[in-house]
């Protein structure tokens, strides 16, 4: 089986640098970008299987990004790990209203990052096989 | 508004007035006898009349002065004497003088209109100087959220790096580490935690004290609400009290924000901690009680003197240290577990006795779709009335038992038909799950609509085979009905 490859999107790049490590060392392929619009380029290109996308970066912010994914027939579907640091209703509202499901507020634990990543990723095969997976 | 004028008298008068002030903007009534003058006096408030002399009885007279209409006694020489008591400079003689009357009239209700039109000016002056204060305020209020949004990025990003990098340490990620290295790395993690709990608190207050909580309300099944806060609450060691867990399987759901009680939780369980030695012991319960689910964070600590009681829910109120002033704290937490709490309508309380323990507890409203389709969250907009799909599961003819993950897995099927901006609640209830969702039409087809589409696709999948039941409903015949958790 290959590596599912995840999209990082983050302005700082340390926290990317920390992401990139934690990620590979979890068997994921990382592709990363500084800000919205190469997130959007990267995406395009790599067509990851799920994107952990920075609320606040620069040239937009994470929920526009989830927008031009759905606006392009390369990136729609992708599912999307919302990240942020701020911890206030509205932003988390407006999130949840987006229809985000993954949400991480920082600073965040390594093992939530992996399993908010494995369970993203668990919905969108989720979508192909739930009809015809066995119960148990 | 009143009237401008009044007139009483004779016919040929009160059609004389009106043709010469008919110019003006002034409304006039006119009346036939002072008694009928009299009767609407009131109703009418003029701010001034014309009255023929034969009319100028005494209580007409009056009462027009004691509403402050100026007034005019119309005066025909030849065929009546001057009434007397009559206010000076309001006797006219009628025919020769009707111009000048007229001009007076006109007059005087100018200038009370100019009164009337100054002091609206003044409030008109005033409301604007408000709107543009309120304005302000709000510009204010908002910069400060903003700033507050700010500095929590500002602040937990650089700490999401530091405790990034020392977690990668711990981990071995660079190379091996010490015992000694690992300790400090541990330290590290420990107080960055600590400070962006601090950070949280801090924002948190300052969202309630702006425009109060904003809670996201849905059902909550307590004991994974409580599995969440533990796992949430930071540990401190090995070295520190057991806890167990005590809910019944039958707990009816409780309406809540899960993210903030979890939060209560967290901080009811660290004060915990804080204060029962390792061979102590915790115990977190939960119980329904009338309409209510009461939760209970119990402890074998040492317990809380009287006089701190009446005040350990207040801002920035510590208990005296007797270890020592090094205990950390901002004093917020238990202010925050009231100011949550409070916010869904519970209570909070705590009684301890000094040696042997305290045992802190919180209320919360049992969930009910009809307490949430009612609560502000759920009721945004007529148009935004949420669809109720039961998702049921029978036992299959393979005799296989359903279990409440099927129901949610299915449930989550119906996420497919969401658009941007819809919400989907699942609720779990003891032999099906209902899903309440919200939404607008989306190219052209309600949610409604989609709901329907998903449910036909499920069905035709192999779902049916496993016992899948799914049906849309009319969420007035769900109102005030209880789900309970499934066992």
């Amino acid at each position: 089986m290959t590596k599912a490859k995840v999209l990082i999107a983050d302005d700082d790049e340390d926290i990317l640098k920390a992401m990139s490590l934690r990620l590979k060392a979890a068997g994921y392929d990382v592709v990363w970008a500084v800000d919205a619009v190469q997130a959007v380029m990267r995406a395009r290109q790599e067509k990851p299987d799920v994107a952990v996308l920075d609320v606040h970066m620069p040239a937009g912010d994470g929920l526009a990004v989830m927008d031009k994914f759905d606006s392009s027939e390369d990136t729609i579907g992708i599912p999307v790990v919302l990240v942020t640091a701020d911890t206030q209703a509205s932003t988390r509202d407006r999130a949840l209203a987006a229809g985000v499901r993954h949400y991480l507020t920082k600073p965040f634990e390594t093992r939530h990052l992996i399993a908010c990543v494995e369970r993203a990723l668990a919905t969108r095969a989720g979508k192909q096989t739930i009809g015809s997976e066995q119960l148990s | 508004m009143g009237v401008a004028l009044i007139v009483v008298g004779k016919a040929s008068l009160r059609r004389s007035v009106r043709e010469t002030l008919g110019h003006t903007q002034n409304p006039v009534r006119c009346f036939a006898s002072p008694s009928a003058a009299l009767r609407r006096l009131r109703s009418h408030n003029p701010t001034a009349a014309v009255i023929d002399a034969q009319a100028a009885c005494p209580p007409l007279l009056n009462a027009l002065q004691e509403s402050n209409a100026a007034v005019f006694v119309l005066h025909d020489s030849e065929s009546s004497p001057i009434p007397s008591g009559l206010p000076d400079g309001s006797v006219n003689v009628w025919s020769d003088q009707q111009q000048r009357l007229a001009d007076r009239v006109a007059a005087a209700l100018d200038a009370a209109n100019l009164a009337t039109g100054d002091a609206r000016e003044t409030v008109e002056r005033r409301l604007l100087g408000l709107r543009d204060k309120q304005r302000d305020l709000q510009a204010e209020l908002e910069a400060k959220s903003r700033f507050l949004a700010n500095v929590s990025h500002e602040l937990r990003t650089p700490l999401t790096s530091i405790r990034e990098f020392a977690s990668l340490t711990l981990d071995e990620i660079a190379g091996p580490v010490t015992d000694d290295q690992r300790d400090f790395q541990r330290t590290i993690i420990s107080n960055v935690d600590h400070l962006s709990a601090i950070i949280q608190d801090l924002l948190l207050m300052s969202e309630a004290e702006q425009d109060g909580l904003h809670l996201a309300l849905g059902p909550l099944e307590m004991n994974r609400t409580i599995q969440r806060a533990l796992d949430q609450t930071p540990w401190k060691s090995a070295n520190q009290a057991d806890i167990s867990v005590t809910v019944p399987q039958d707990l009816p759901l409780a309406l809540g924000d899960d993210t903030r009680i979890v939060q209560v939780l967290t901080n009811l369980l660290s004060n915990a901690l804080k204060f029962t030695p390792a061979e102590g012991h915790i115990r977190i319960s939960a119980q329904a009680s009338n309409s209510e689910i009461r939760v209970s964070v119990e402890d074998t600590g040492r317990g809380i003197a009287k006089h701190d009681l009446f005040r350990i829910f207040d801002r920035f109120y510590q208990v005296a240290d007797p270890d020592g002033p090094s205990r950390k704290g901002t004093g917020l937490g238990l202010n925050i577990v009231k100011s949550i709490v409070e916010a869904h309508g519970g209570a909070v309380g705590v009684t301890s006795e000094a040696g042997k323990g305290s045992t802190f507890w919180f209320t919360l409203p049992i969930f009910s779709l009809g307490a949430w389709l009612q609560s502000s969250d759920a009721s945004g907009s007529a148009s935004r009335a949420p669809i109720v799909v039961t998702v049921r599961m029978q036992t299959t003819a393979r005799g296989r038992r359903p279990q409440r993950e099927d129901l949610e897995r299915t449930a989550e099927l119906l996420k497919r038909a969401l658009r941007k901006d819809d919400r989907l609640v699942t609720v779990p209830a003891a032999e099906c799950v209902y899903v309440l969702a919200q939404g607008r039409r989306s190219q052209g087809l309600s949610l409604r609509d989609r709901l329907a589409q998903v449910i036909r696709d499920c069905t035709d999948d192999s779902l049916r085979e496993f016992g899948f039941e799914i049906t849309l409903e009319d969420p007035d015949g769900h109102a005030g009905q209880r789900p309970r958790a499934a066992a």
